[in-house]
């Protein structure tokens, strides 16, 4: 079972926000660049067929 | 509906309920049955991510819009790849290195118990009842398009749902889901094969959506900055943005799939397949949409697609007049048919001058039939009283029973019913989650057995599916389902991204000011929307600002500032 720590509240501030310590994973950066350099593809792409055939 | 469509279908029912309760076989721990015990590889997660957010509203009423209103539709989601970069890179190893099963177990750790429960509560809320909207939407159009009684179209989507999603938990809705995306991609492309050959010998797919596109069906960019226009580039990007933060981040249906990838990174990874994929999916989805448009160019459509108004009206005071109105449409439909040919032949000569001459002449005639339809849906609500009638979901199925070869006509009500119990299996499963972990097990029965809680979270589930169930038979008058369904999660997913938001990135913040904030943004969402007529996509950015403004004000007045570390 896994219990949940529990507080009053408005009690003290709680521990532990955003750990940024990111070591167990792979980098994604690369991925996050394909993924908008796709994005800004597919709008062209959509943009250029609404003018092709609305024209 | 020929015999052979109905045996695909009950085929594909045993097929998806059977895989369903295999995945029951050793299942006997919480973890397992809610978290498939973390183990699912990142395409699976990926597909069921994708899958859970594409219901059977999103296929049916997409390619209703897509016939109606063109491609512009699209921009909604242009906000998505760029939420799931924002939710990989935050939420995803939060959620997971948190070791949570729901996403509002956090806020009890970050704030309160106080917030979380009403963080978990405003989604038992939403969710519940857009799982009811979720059945009856498929439900009352397949009713009607397969005339069939619709609370028994409405069990036969839900319950086979509930008994797989029951007993074989979020492992059962994970590998259905790769196999009902599969199924909706399969009739989607049949759809569209089936619309090419369609057309008439003469006319090319090019040339069709050339003349499509005289009536602005394929404008997909609009930059108009207009808050009170909904599908607009800035809506999308801005508006799709903060409600996709939400949904993917903030919504159990969603944060639960990628909480049984096997690592951070297949969680990640899961959200980038969808990043990838969905923008040209979902333009995919609307030019069918605009494809039966073009289809329905050189032959014949109903006047109103929603057979029961067309047969009630034959029948009303009102017949004389409609029928005058359906013999005025064919003469019409003849018309445009013949301007639809010329403009389409136009551009095969070299007169430039010829094409505006056609295309002008085809606009008026599309204007004209346009006009009458719109007078015989004028007729249907003075005869019905229904304001909010529109035959737009109904466009879709029609084309495909009336109009497809045998067989395809089973594996595309299929492919919409895999829509359909996709979306509820994973909606099901996450509403069993926060029902049991954020409410039962944290408030009524904090120590019991694994196989005690695992005996609840099945009868949680069951109970979900039959509420479910039960709101979808009362479900009526939902207008175009595909907004219905967007509106409402626009009340709430601004104000839980807020709350997520304060959490993460404001230290300082307090738990009052968290659940003050929450209260705050609820209030001024529903404040906005009641007195002016701002678009629904941008009540997530009121929302989300409203509870982050007011928690850090509420915040900044409470005596302990201490930051929190790390």
């Amino acid at each position: 079972m896994n219990h949940i720590p529990t507080q009053e509240m408005d009690g003290p501030t709680p521990t532990g926000i955003l750990d940024t310590n990111e070591t167990d994973d792979s980098p994604m950066g690369r991925t996050y660049l394909a993924v908008l350099i796709l994005e800004i593809i597919v709008l062209a792409c959509l943009w250029f067929l609404s003018r092709y055939f609305s024209s | 509906m020929h015999f052979i469509d109905w045996l695909i279908i009950t085929i594909y029912l045993i097929w998806i309920v059977s895989d369903g309760l295999k995945r029951s076989k050793g299942l006997n721990a919480v973890r397992g049955y809610f978290l498939a015990n973390r183990s699912l590889p990142w395409w699976a997660v990926g597909l069921t991510v994708m899958a859970t957010q594409m219901s059977a509203i999103t296929l049916v009423g997409t390619t209703g819009q897509g016939y109606t209103d063109g491609m512009r539709f699209v921009q909604f989601y242009f906000g998505l790849p760029v939420a799931m970069i924002i939710l990989s890179v935050t939420l995803v190893p939060f959620f997971y290195r948190a070791n949570v099963y729901t996403a509002y177990e956090y806020l009890e750790r970050r704030f309160d118990v106080r917030t979380r429960t009403l963080a978990s509560l405003l989604f038992l809320l939403s969710r519940g009842l857009q799982a009811g909207v979720v059945i009856a939407a498929p439900a009352v159009i397949l009713s009607i398009i397969l005339n069939l009684n619709l609370t028994i179209t409405i069990l036969a989507i839900g319950l086979p749902t509930t008994i797989y999603t029951m007993f074989g938990g979020v492992q059962a809705v994970t590998w259905t889901d790769v196999k009902q995306m599969v199924i909706i991609v399969a009739g989607l492309a049949a759809a569209i094969v089936g619309l090419v050959m369609g057309l008439p010998d003469e006319i090319g797919v090019g040339e069709a959506l050339h003349v499509a596109g005289t009536t602005g069906r394929l404008l997909t960019l609009d930059f108009t900055f207009d808050l009170n226009e909904t599908y607009t580039v800035w809506s999308g990007m801005i508006g799709g943005l903060f409600l996709m933060l939400g949904y993917f981040g903030c919504d159990q249906s969603q944060v639960q799939r990628y909480l049984t990838a096997q690592s951070v990174t297949a969680g990640r990874q899961s959200l980038m397949l969808s990043a990838f994929a969905k923008i040209p999916l979902q333009a995919l989805i609307l030019l069918t949409g605009v494809l039966v448009f073009t289809f329905y160019l050189f032959n014949a459509p109903p006047m109103l697609f929603n057979t029961v108004h067309d047969q009630e009206m034959r029948s009303s005071p009102q017949m004389a007049e409609y029928e005058e109105l359906n013999s005025n449409f064919l003469q019409a439909f003849n018309d445009r048919r013949e301007a639809a040919r010329a403009a389409a032949a136009a551009r095969r000569m070299p007169d430039t001058n010829g094409i505006e001459a056609a295309d002008a002449l085809f606009q008026k005639r599309d204007l004209e039939l346009s006009h009458i339809r719109d007078d015989a849906k004028a007729l249907v609500i003075e005869a019905t009283g229904d304001r909010s009638y529109s035959d737009v979901n109904y466009v879709f199925p029609t084309f495909v029973t009336t109009q497809l070869p045998i067989g395809v006509v089973g594996l595309i009500i299929a492919a919409i019913l895999a829509a359909a119990m996709s979306s509820i299996a994973a909606e099901l499963n996450s509403l069993s989650t926060a029902t049991v972990i954020d409410f039962y097990r944290r408030h009524f029965r904090r120590e019991a057995s694994d196989e005690h809680y695992m005996r609840v979270s099945k009868m949680t589930t069951g109970f979900w599916g039959l509420t479910a169930s039960i709101i979808a038979m009362y479900a009526v008058n939902l207008g175009t389902l595909i907004e219905v369904v967007n509106r409402f999660g626009s009340f709430f997913y601004g104000s839980l991204l807020g709350v997520f938001m304060l959490a993460i990135l404001v230290r300082w913040a307090t738990a009052r000011g968290a659940f003050w904030g929450l209260i705050g943004g609820m209030t001024s969402v529903t404040a906005v929307a009641l007195t002016s007529e701002i678009s629904f996509l941008w009540l997530n950015v009121v929302g989300a600002i409203a509870v982050f403004l007011v928690g850090i004000a509420i915040s900044a007045f409470q005596p302990s500032k201490k930051p929190v570390s790390n």
